[in-house]
């Protein structure tokens, strides 16, 4: 694997420049990863992307880098032990005097991209040009990846940054610098995508047939409000930005009641202002979809960095007892296909379903294979929907074998709605009878929900079976084959779809033999849910709760056999 | 002030009943509401199919148990929010959100005011019974001056919200209008021009609680309201009509205005 990183205060293309070289880099086959870290505010402080790659594996975020590109120079002393033994450190050179700093090399990227695409801006397209020259990668994917991203924002600009990369590139040539194993690009070209969990998401949710969105803004799903928002003309549907999170999930309550597949997406914080109107979703039995992207907590926590602290909160989240499903995606591929499911079964079993992510899964940008919907045969079923014959009499709460009863919409049939316990009609009852009846109703209706929700990486049988939920996926299985080098037997379960606790995983954890659980917080909490479910003890913890996700090689590190 | 509580006008309202009992006191007000939106309904012809009432939690809230439509019964503070995603999905759809004083001017009123400031084109019926009622009877921010109520024995000290004002603040082009609920007729009218309305509208809908508010009681009222005769033309002459509160109290349409 092979980490490249640019550092610089906000505003100057850290974000964008590694965005780009990760997409020129994916277009040359390799597997790449484009993680970000950044604090939070609009300008200065320390932006940084890491932009790691291979040839042969998934690449995960790494402690030290090969090639470090910083920005500003006052960004300089928080990257200078962040180079691997041979490893460059360069810096642009705004002002030309030596620095204290005798490892770090200056390049004027600033002095380059005023010269050759006539705005500062370009910098970030110098610097890829030099990690391409550095590379001998060639310079045409470089320039192909800058079309892209910059098309919408004219020729002059594509010109200009294609320029700016070129001169970097030529500069590149001078620099003495002979890189250790640097990865060539994999033989055979292979149709790849290049994208972020919350891509992933909006795109599953789009496909779905979502028509209405309430989204108030919050680090890290802010990206998915800018994706729907620009879709609203060409889909019809409604993104709503509401006064505050709890209008929010009330207004796509009330769409979804109307008619419409809706969701809502926020945070931790955001989703604890939700939680009420989530339990009104379970007793008045209204389809929903939440997203909820984990950041650092507790309470506003560290805004612009990674947890998975809130996995017991969402299975527990509202008062009294109702059913609701809850998948936590592993990486991009999985948030689509949960995405576009979780719109399903919220309508299938008439509920709310949560997709569980993170900062580092929504944010990073993650080499995946080609997926579509026909991946894996994903196609829009809205469930138990009245037809025309079903509206004389109409129940909404109608008692059936399998607790769902037929919805109908406001403008079809007239019928009551209700938070209240209530009986079939819908009307506000206290009667005890009735209270058990309707009780029994909602939560027969997941009672029998044996759809797998975990998946079995490497052998059946394994001394080791390490567990993790939502995005340690990539790390946990380079430990596992890591591990499997040394000549360990060691599985892995994961789980992208931790509630209702899968059945088949029950088995699988039962049969272990030694169980390792890893996660990012502090308290094990998939650890105390497989405690709670099946009554085993997890043998070991790997826990890492700093705001970072795993890096490569930290889980082996931790591992005791 | 129309005494006609019951008139008979030639629609048929039964469509709106249902065979539930009723929660509240005999000669609440909220009969009276009950009445007026099941006639503004049915002589606006709006079938129970297309009507969607969305209710706040408290005595009013118990109306889903008694208005024959597309009845959803919300969270406390939560039915503006709720009609408004009902309305964005559906503008077919007649939507109408109930809550009292306790669910739009303390736990809600930040609904309120942004529903009016985007001019949500849905139709808010607030129940003034100028305390919480249900919970037996405590200071809401619609409680006036000096009432003793169980949360404050000595008398409420913070001078009331007036929802008028604050929604008139929030928006120019919210329908305004203030009813007293025992006066069916006109209550009846006030609803009807609100439900027509294209765009935002909030009835306030004057009805003390006949046990928790013993200052402001019926009698109070009926002694101070009036239909004023002038009423305001124009933006600046209505916050100071809205912001002057008198000896009496004004009901009416304060504000309707023509796109």
């Amino acid at each position: 694997m092979f980490s490249v990183k640019f550092s610089g205060p906000a505003g100057f293309g850290i974000m964008e420049g590694g965005r780009v070289l990760g997409e020129a880099l994916s277009s040359l086959g390799f597997s790449v990863l484009s993680y970000p870290e950044y604090p939070s505010r609009i300008r200065g402080g320390d932006n940084v992307s890491q932009i790691s790659f291979s040839s042969l594996s998934t690449p995960l975020p790494e402690a030290k880098n090969d090639l470090l590109v910083i920005f500003s120079p006052e960004n300089l002393p928080l990257h200078l032990n962040e180079k691997k033994e041979n490893g460059l450190l360069l810096y642009n050179e705004i002002e030309k005097k030596p620095l204290q700093y005798s490892e770090a090399v200056g390049i004027p990227l600033d002095e380059i991209a005023q010269k050759t695409a006539g705005f500062f801006l370009a910098r970030n397209s110098v610097a890829s040009g030099v990690v391409f020259g550095l590379l001998n990668f060639p310079l045409l994917a470089l320039k192909e990846s800058l079309k892209n991203a910059f098309a919408n924002k004219g020729e002059k600009v594509v010109a200009g940054n294609q320029k700016a990369a070129e001169a970097g590139y030529r500069l590149a040539q001078k620099i003495n610098w002979r890189g250790e194993n640097i990865p060539q690009p994999p033989e055979g070209e292979k149709k790849r995508l290049f994208l972020t969990g919350n891509e992933a998401i909006s795109q599953g949710a789009l496909e779905a047939g979502v028509g209405f969105a309430a989204i108030y803004p919050m680090t890290p799903i802010n990206s998915i409000l800018t994706i729907l928002a620009g879709k609203k003309k060409e889909t019809g549907m409604v993104v709503f930005t509401p006064e505050d999170e709890i209008a929010g999930i009330n207004a796509a309550l009330g769409a979804s009641y109307a008619g419409r597949r809706a969701m809502v997406a926020t945070s931790g914080g955001g989703f604890s202002l939700m939680v009420e109107a989530f339990g009104m979703a379970g007793a008045a039995e209204i389809p929903l979809v939440v997203v909820e992207g984990m950041r650092t907590g507790p309470s506003t926590g560290m805004a612009t960095w990674t947890s998975q602290e809130d996995l017991l909160f969402l299975i527990h989240a509202g008062q009294g007892e109702f059913p609701r499903i809850i998948f936590s995606p592993g990486d991009p591929a999985e948030a689509y296909r949960f995405t576009f499911e979780a719109f399903n079964l919220a309508e299938i079993y008439q509920l709310p379903v949560v997709i569980l992510t993170d900062k580092y899964l929504s944010e990073s940008v993650f080499s995946s294979d080609f997926f579509s919907a026909q991946t894996w045969g994903l196609k829009i079923k809205r469930g138990k929907l009245a037809q025309p014959a079903d509206l004389k009499n109409y129940r909404r709460y109608r008692l059936t074998k399998d607790g769902i009863s037929l919805r109908a919409f406001p403008g079809q049939a007239q019928f009551l709605t209700n938070s209240y316990v209530h009986d079939e009609e819908g009307f506000s009852v206290e009667d005890g009878q009735t209270r058990v009846k309707m009780k029994e109703k909602l939560l027969k209706k997941l009672a029998h929900f044996s759809s797998p929700g975990s998946a079995l990486y490497g052998p059946k049988k394994a001394k080791i079976t390490l567990v993790s939920f939502g995005s340690t996926k990539a790390a946990v299985l380079k430990a596992q084959e890591n591990l499997a080098d040394q000549g360990l037997a060691v599985n892995f379960l994961h789980f992208y779809r931790p509630w209702p606790f899968p059945q088949e995983a029950k088995k699988i954890l039962l049969a272990a033999e030694k169980v390792i659980s890893v996660e990012n917080n502090s308290t094990g909490q998939l650890a105390k849910l497989i405690k709670m479910e099946i009554g085993i003890e997890v043998d070991q913890q790997i826990l890492k709760d700093d705001g970072r996700p795993f890096f490569e090689g930290e889980i082996e590190k931790k591992f005791k056999s | 002030m129309n005494s006609n509580c019951f008139v008979h006008i030639n629609v048929d309202i039964n469509q709106y009943s249902t065979n539930q009992p009723s929660t509240w006191c005999p000669g609440c007000g909220n009969f009276g509401i009950l009445q007026s939106l099941k006639q503004a309904l049915a002589e606006l012809k709006i079938a129970p199919k297309n009507a969607v009432v969305s209710y706040d939690i408290g005595c009013g809230g118990n109306m889903v148990n008694l208005l024959r439509v597309c009845g959803f019964a919300t969270l406390h503070g939560r039915s503006v929010p709720v009609a408004v995603g009902a309305k964005l999905a559906n503008p077919k759809l007649t939507v109408i959100a109930q809550a009292g004083d306790g669910g739009l001017l303390n736990e809600g009123a930040n609904h309120l005011i942004h529903a009016a400031q985007r001019n949500d084109n849905i139709t808010v019926l607030l129940h003034n019974n100028l305390v919480f009622a249900l919970t037996a009877g405590q200071t809401s921010a619609a409680t006036p001056v000096g009432l003793a109520t169980k949360s404050t024995p000595e008398g409420n000290v913070y001078p009331p919200l007036n929802p008028l004002l604050l929604t008139a603040a929030a928006s120019p082009k919210a329908f305004l209008a203030r009813a007293f609920a025992f006066d069916f007729s006109q209550t009846t009218t006030m609803i009807k021009a609100a439900i027509k309305y294209q765009g935002f509208s909030l009835v306030e809908i004057i009805m003390p609680c006949l046990v928790w508010s013993d200052d402001y009681n019926l009698d109070y009222f009926k002694e101070r309201i009036y239909y004023p005769e002038e009423l305001p033309q124009d933006q600046a002459s209505l916050l100071k009509f809205l912001a002057t509160p008198g000896e009496r109290v004004p009901l009416g349409i304060f504000w309707s205005p023509k796109k």
